[in-house]
């Protein structure tokens, strides 16, 4: 038995120790939004944040998980009705195409954001690897530097 | 007419995703309808307008990445006349009505998504509804104004009465609108790339209503952030995959790995035993009586109360294979295969002129290049899925389809539960590319819903995706061109094998004295479907590549090459199922544009830096011309690197150029992941790849980050954009890598050819 947050409400989980947090979200929290892309780690479609670390779902079994981890989807990245910075630029440079991975992009830039505030393109390139099958890459990257533009005017 | 009051109010029916079919039809002579009696008080069936002005816009068509519920709309709402700002879009349950024969037909649009065609079919149907709901509304006002039509004006939403200068909503006037006779108007079944039921509207000589001209738009041709993309970025938008139904168990299906194997025995003991799972029941092949080619994979199912118990039986599972006539199939005899059909198999000439075999004889020089690529997998980020509940009398399918109609009808003919009965709860489609068309997946959800008596959601795992695809065939194509004594390109042939034709009716034909083009079948056994841009995906490598290759040995420049070959602007004949039905050839014109503003925008012929290449190509797929300039750089230390894309596309009108260009961009990326990362292997008569670690396709550190997209200002009516990017973006790269490092590269994927 295990309580943890996810978006900020308290859960217990007692079920099975080996079924990773991804089937946790989807089935038993009903949050839909993380999606499953291969199971070992390699899209990031599943990218949620386990205790602000951008984290593949599919490869994290419940077991792993410690009393009173902080879990954000999809679903917690917003302020009530104010989106994050990256959902905003997302909207902004119109990024998505089919939209299945995008949950997982989104998760994974915030997280890269808070390590490198101002990416350059080589450090986008080094440390943002999500697969987009539909290739919205360059997208993507434009939106990645406004959200940078974003965060930095809500600081300041 | 075939229409009812009650088919309407069926067809709009409360909120479900349910849609359908008239039980009878009225065969009377027509009659002057109203929007009420059609279009159950709605004013078309794309339109509503809210009494606060706001107005919602139908989107026929699952959008799978291609834009299509925005393009839609944007149609409808420029002939209606208002400001994108005023329209809410919502996704339209999928819907279809009886023919007289008793056939099943889609409803207002074809609803299919696939063949680039989504926008081209659907624009004269929403614009003639977006124009007869205008219209309905200006008559509405004319008659309340007490004046006649040409002296009532629309602009944003708003009904002016030019006479007084009083300005109006056209909220007003929607309950005196929707009582107004149509004249002329009828739900008709019509023909064109199959047959379905379009609202049909009298022209506007005949008194029909009034249709924009080009320069009067103000949605289409602008640049449209897409509708809903709210819900994309918060999660809350729902995939096939996130539909579920209620009391829904889950499945997972061992299923024989070998191309034409079955199952030979299983023991469920184990996998019974795992808490949670609640049967293990064989599913056998379901394809229809006779059928030769793969259906669903035969296999056994593993089935519990939730996704995770149903993995974990699944690997207590033990099956053993029948496993067929094909174990000896594997990559390097697939290519034997190939070669085998080049040498004795039973050619099929696609084009053919002069003398082929004469001129290649006497040429001078000789030119003769094998061009091979291996199968292409799917990889969808959203997996296959289907949930389906079967019961007596009715049946739910939940899934993410590019052909909802097809599932339907399927499930109909399965089942033999009335479509009306029949509710297809399709979602948004996480990549398709051709992939989800089929109805294998359909078919197993189906089967096991009935074998257990509940609904069930059958789950494909990423490797149970890869595995059982249906992929893009193999290819071998062999060509050989031949130059005369003058230095002079005089003959051109190209022979290809695979599983299935190649488009290798594009240029150059026609534009040699002397050339053939034919394909020949192979016998692998892998399984095949469509795949982004069908035939063209490897036609344009094999032909813009080759034609490189004799540009070179000619000493020419190749663009230079391609733009003499065209010669004058003009349209050929062209045999193959697109770009009709609306009767276009293959467009010289268009090809040479392309060509130009590719080159234009990225000063084709200027110096590049050291160790940089550059290549060129164009290409037409399902109707749209596409040419690219790529430019990239290799050395050691960095390896291959696309440094900048410039690509050029004529496909008729622009609906949404935010969107369209999407497409390119995604058309290069796929193009690049291909050179760079698809290559299916085959062993023992079966799948080997399984997963992204085995084909891992591009990231964002190998995008290019230079990205041009320009569209020829075109006057035809829109062309879809989805498939012509890819096929004209990788002869131009494989070009650039020539040009960069002399390594002309032939065989797919690139893999280790250039440090080799």
């Amino acid at each position: 038995m295990v309580s943890i947050s996810v978006n900020g409400k308290k859960q217990r989980f007692d079920g099975d120790e080996d079924m990773p947090l991804l089937w946790y979200l989807r089935e038993d929290a009903n949050l839909k939004g993380t999606k499953f892309g291969c199971g070992i780690g390699q899209c990031g479609a599943c990218t949620v944040h386990v205790d602000g670390e951008a984290t593949r779902s599919c490869s994290l079994p419940m077991g792993a998980i410690e009393e009173g981890t902080e879990i954000t989807t999809i679903e917690g990245l917003a302020d009530g009705e104010r989106l994050h910075a990256v959902q905003r630029a997302w909207i902004e440079h119109d990024v998505p195409q089919c939209g299945y991975c995008q949950a997982g992009q989104i998760m994974a830039t915030v997280d890269l954001l808070k390590k490198f505030p101002k990416p350059t393109d080589q450090e986008i390139d080094d440390n943002h690897d999500n697969l987009c099958r539909c290739g919205t890459y360059f997208r993507i990257r434009k939106a990645i530097h406004r959200a940078a533009e974003l965060l930095e005017q809500e600081k300041a | 007419m075939q229409s009812t009051r009650r088919d309407a109010l069926k067809i709009f029916g409360l909120g479900g995703a349910l849609v359908v079919a008239a039980p009878s039809l009225l065969s009377g002579a027509a009659q002057a309808e109203t929007a009420e009696g059609l279009f159950a008080g709605k004013l078309g069936p794309f339109v509503q307008i809210n009494p606060d002005n706001s107005v919602v816009i139908g989107a026929p068509v699952r959008d799978m990445g291609t834009g299509v519920e925005t393009a839609l709309p944007m149609i409808v709402a420029e002939e209606l006349d208002v400001d994108w700002a005023q329209v809410r879009v919502e996704r339209m349950p999928y819907a279809v009505k009886k023919d007289a024969e008793g056939n099943f037909r889609e409803l207002y649009v074809s609803q299919g998504t696939g063949g680039s065609y989504a926008v081209r079919m659907a624009w004269p149907p929403l614009r003639q509804c977006g124009a007869l709901a205008r219209d309905l509304i200006v008559r509405a006002a004319a008659e309340h104004w007490a004046v006649p039509k040409a002296d009532v004006s629309t602009k944003g939403g708003l009904v002016t009465n030019v006479r007084s200068g009083e300005n109006k909503p056209y909220a007003e006037f929607v309950s005196a609108a929707v009582k107004l006779d149509m004249p002329g108007v009828a739900l008709e079944l019509i023909e064109a790339n199959g047959k379905r039921f379009e609202v049909s509207v009298p022209s506007e000589a005949d008194g029909g209503p009034r249709r924009k001209k080009r320069t009067d738009y103000t949605i289409v041709g602008t640049p449209v952030v897409q509708e809903n993309i709210e819900r994309v970025v918060t999660g809350t938008e729902q995939f096939g995959i996130d539909i579920d139904i209620e009391g829904q168990q889950y499945a997972v299906i061992e299923r024989c790995p070998y191309f034409d194997g079955d199952v030979a025995s299983y023991k469920a003991d184990e996998a019974l035993s795992v808490p949670g799972v609640t049967a293990v029941v064989q599913v056998p092949s379901l394809a229809a009586e006779g059928a030769t080619d793969k259906f669903n994979a035969p296999g056994v199912a593993v089935v519990a109360t939730s996704l995770w118990a149903a993995k974990k039986g699944r690997e207590k599972l033990l099956v053993t294979w029948d496993s067929g006539p094909c174990t000896h199939e594997n990559t390097e005899w697939q290519r034997q295969d190939s070669i085998n059909a080049v040498k004795s198999g039973e050619r099929r000439v696609l084009f053919e002129k002069g003398d082929v075999d004469a001129a290649l004889d006497s040429a001078t020089t000789k030119i003769k290049s094998v061009y091979t690529n291996p199968y292409f997998a799917h990889m969808n980020m959203e997996p296959i899925n289907c949930a389906a509940s079967v019961e007596e009398d009715r049946c739910i399918i939940a899934t993410s389809h590019q052909n909802p109609e097809g599932a339907a009808t399927y499930a109909h003919e399965k089942t033999n539960i009335p479509i009306e009965k029949i509710e297809v709860r399709a979602g948004r489609i996480g990549c398709g590319f051709g992939r989800k068309w089929s109805n294998e997946f359909v078919a197993e959800a189906l089967y096991l819903s009935r074998e257990v008596k509940a609904p069930v959601r059958v789950f494909w795992t990423r490797e149970d995706d890869v595995q059982h695809d249906f992929f893009n065939s193999s290819g071998y194509a062999e060509m050989q061109a031949g130059l005369d004594g003058k230095g002079q390109l005089v003959a051109w042939h190209g022979v290809y094998a695979g599983g299935w034709g190649t488009k290798m009716r594009v240029f150059p034909a026609h534009l040699i004295p002397h050339m053939r083009t034919e394909h020949v079948i192979h016998t692998s056994r892998t399984p095949l479907g469509a795949w982004r841009g069908p035939g063209n995906n490897t036609a344009g490598f094999y032909i813009s590549c080759f034609m490189d290759e004799v540009a070179h040995t000619m000493k020419r420049d190749p663009l230079d090459l391609w733009l003499e070959l065209l010669g004058d602007d003009r349209d050929l004949p062209f045999d193959e199922w697109l770009p009709d039905p609306r009767g276009q050839g293959l467009s010289v014109t268009k090809t040479k544009a392309v060509l130009k503003l590719a080159a234009e925008k990225a000063n084709w012929g200027e110096a590049l830096p050291n160790g940089w290449g550059r290549g060129i190509a164009a290409h037409m797929t399902h109707g749209g011309y596409a040419a690219f300039v790529v430019d990239v750089s290799f050395n050691s230390q960095t390896g291959l690197v696309v440094e900048r894309v410039y690509g050029a596309a004529e496909c008729g009108l622009i609906v949404n150029p935010l969107g369209a260009k999407a497409q390119m961009e995604s058309g290069v990326i796929d193009g690049l992941s291909t050179v760079l990362y698809q290559n299916v292997e085959i062993d023992g008569g079966r799948v080997v790849s399984d997963n992204f670690d085995a084909i891992p396709l591009v990231r964002i550190a190998e995008a290019p980050k230079h990205f041009e997209i320009h569209f020829v200002d075109s006057k035809d009516e829109p062309w879809g954009t989805g498939e012509m990017a890819l096929p004209a973006f990788i002869p131009a790269l494989m070009n650039a890598i020539y040009d960069a490092t002399g390594k002309r590269i032939r065989n797919l994927p690139i893999g280790d050819q250039l440090t080799a």
